[in-house]
């Protein structure tokens, strides 16, 4: 079984950007269409899940 | 270095447009950077702002709005009622139009407008200073010089982050909100704000019905995930929208969602050259949740700071530090009451909305106010719950 990772549902997240405000690790970056995940730098730590309006962000 | 210019502003929202209209039109070469090919998209606003908050700024412009307010509506948990007319309420606007609006004006100012261009970094000067910003065009970086870098990059700002100042704001500290934009809402008066407080159904926050003209609204809800218990605001929006449309349900237009950050003081104002605006800094407020008039403002006063330094400051960054305390000087005290506001609000029971709502109902229902100070809405409601006040008082403002 794979390592649990953060994902998007991008048909779902809305690019609020809240999730960015939240992360304190500089894992979750808006781009301009897109919010971008760099897992090199996430610690699953679950604050932008939280924080989420919709329920873009997981942990699966 | 491509290119050289005085200021360079980052994003396009109320506070960057009125920060590069400003220095645009004080003289300054000035660059406008927005990410997005479209000013005012996506949206993440419940778009209302009070008469104060616009004209204050910049001179209205009626092609900006959608709707005058001139009433206030609010509903308790068990149905007690207020409503009362103020003819000078405010306005609920277009966002997009809002924001083409101001960046129109600047651009015949004289500012220069990169849409669809991504700010990727800033430029490490002397140590003292950085000297400009990486910006992405599609897929061709270079670089822009400046002096001053005004942040207005929204609630996501990475820019302040770069500029060593770590925004990074706890989950307690904020609140998250989902609205639709709908067409043919039902008891849509289109003069009047509604707000609806119960704590099952908006926990933390409140619901709202904004109009927007022509049987338009946008319907939303905050909540404070930390008295929220896992429940999201888009699921609780659609409770919301069953509560108040009943089986009457008119279409939506447009999904929104969004974060309203609590207010953290000027802490997040200012780092060496880089001046930080509007929702990037944090400038809510802790109870509404309204930010454009403080965008407006913040943008404004922070490219009249750096029009002071690069016209007669001769350099010196001592000067850039009247900005955080020129507008805690013009908003720091509200918003700091509002803060401390705020902690009671998260205690309060649905008791105690229904017993706020009937007092305050006995009072203003069906008067005309011409002028609300909020601190004393604030002061009168509290009195009304003897059990507040003695909360209120082992707070620490």
């Amino acid at each position: 079984m794979p390592a649990a990772e953060l994902t998007l549902d991008v048909e779902v997240c809305s690019e609020c950007g809240l999730c960015v405000a939240v992360c304190g690790y500089d894992a979750l970056v808006l781009r301009p269409t897109i919010l971008e995940i760099i897992h090199s730098e996430c610690v699953l730590c679950d604050a932008c899940v939280v924080a989420c309006p919709t329920e873009a962000l997981r942990i699966e | 270095m491509d290119r050289r210019f005085d200021i360079v502003v980052i994003g396009a929202g109320p506070a960057g447009c009125l920060a590069a209209l400003t220095a645009a039109r004080a003289g300054c070469r000035t660059l406008l950077v927005e990410k997005h090919k479209t000013i005012g998209e996506p949206l993440c606003c419940a778009e209302g702002i009070s008469f104060c908050g616009l004209n204050d700024n910049i001179p209205l412009d009626h092609s900006w709005i959608d709707a005058d307010v001139e009433r206030c509506y609010l509903r308790s948990p068990a149905g007690h009622e207020l409503q009362f007319d103020h003819p000078d309420a405010g306005f609920v606007l277009s966002r997009r139009r809002f924001e083409q609006g101001m960046a129109d004006l600047a651009v015949q100012a004289g500012c220069e407008l990169a849409t669809g261009t991504e700010t990727v970094g800033l430029l490490n000067g002397s140590g003292e200073r950085f000297h400009g910003v990486r910006l992405l065009d599609g897929q061709t970086t270079y670089d822009v010089g400046c002096q001053i870098i005004i942040a207005a990059d929204g609630i996501e700002s990475m820019v302040a982050r770069w500029a060593g100042i770590d925004t990074t704001l706890p989950v307690e500290h904020l609140d998250s909100a989902a609205q639709f934009l709908f067409d043919g809402v039902p008891d849509l008066d289109p003069t009047r704000m509604e707000f609806y407080f119960d704590t099952q159904l908006a926990p933390g926050g409140y619901a709202w019905v904004f109009p927007k003209g022509n049987g338009i609204a946008n319907v939303g809800i905050a909540v404070a995930p930390v008295v929220a218990q896992g429940r999201k605001a888009m699921p609780m929006l659609r409770e919301f929208m069953r509560f108040r449309f009943g089986q009457r349900s008119p279409k939506p237009l447009k999904r929104t969602v969004g974060g309203i950050p609590e207010f953290c003081g000027r802490k997040f104002m200012l780092s060496r050259n880089v001046m930080v605006t509007g929702d990037a800094a944090r400038l809510l407020d802790s109870i509404t949740g309204a930010g454009i008039a403080n965008a407006l403002s913040s943008g404004r006063i922070a490219a009249e700071t750096a029009v002071l330094y690069l016209q007669g400051g001769r350099g010196d960054l001592r000067v850039l530090k009247s900005y955080p305390e020129r507008w805690m000087a013009l908003r720091g005290r509200e918003m700091l009451y509002f803060l401390w506001a705020r902690q009671i609000f998260l205690r309060l029971t649905n008791a105690d909305f229904d017993a706020m709502v009937a007092a305050m109902a006995q009072v203003y229902n069906g008067q005309t106010l011409t002028a609300i100070d909020p601190i004393d809405v604030i002061k009168r409601a509290l009195r009304t719950r003897p059990s507040l006040l003695r909360l209120a008082r082992h707070l620490v403002w």
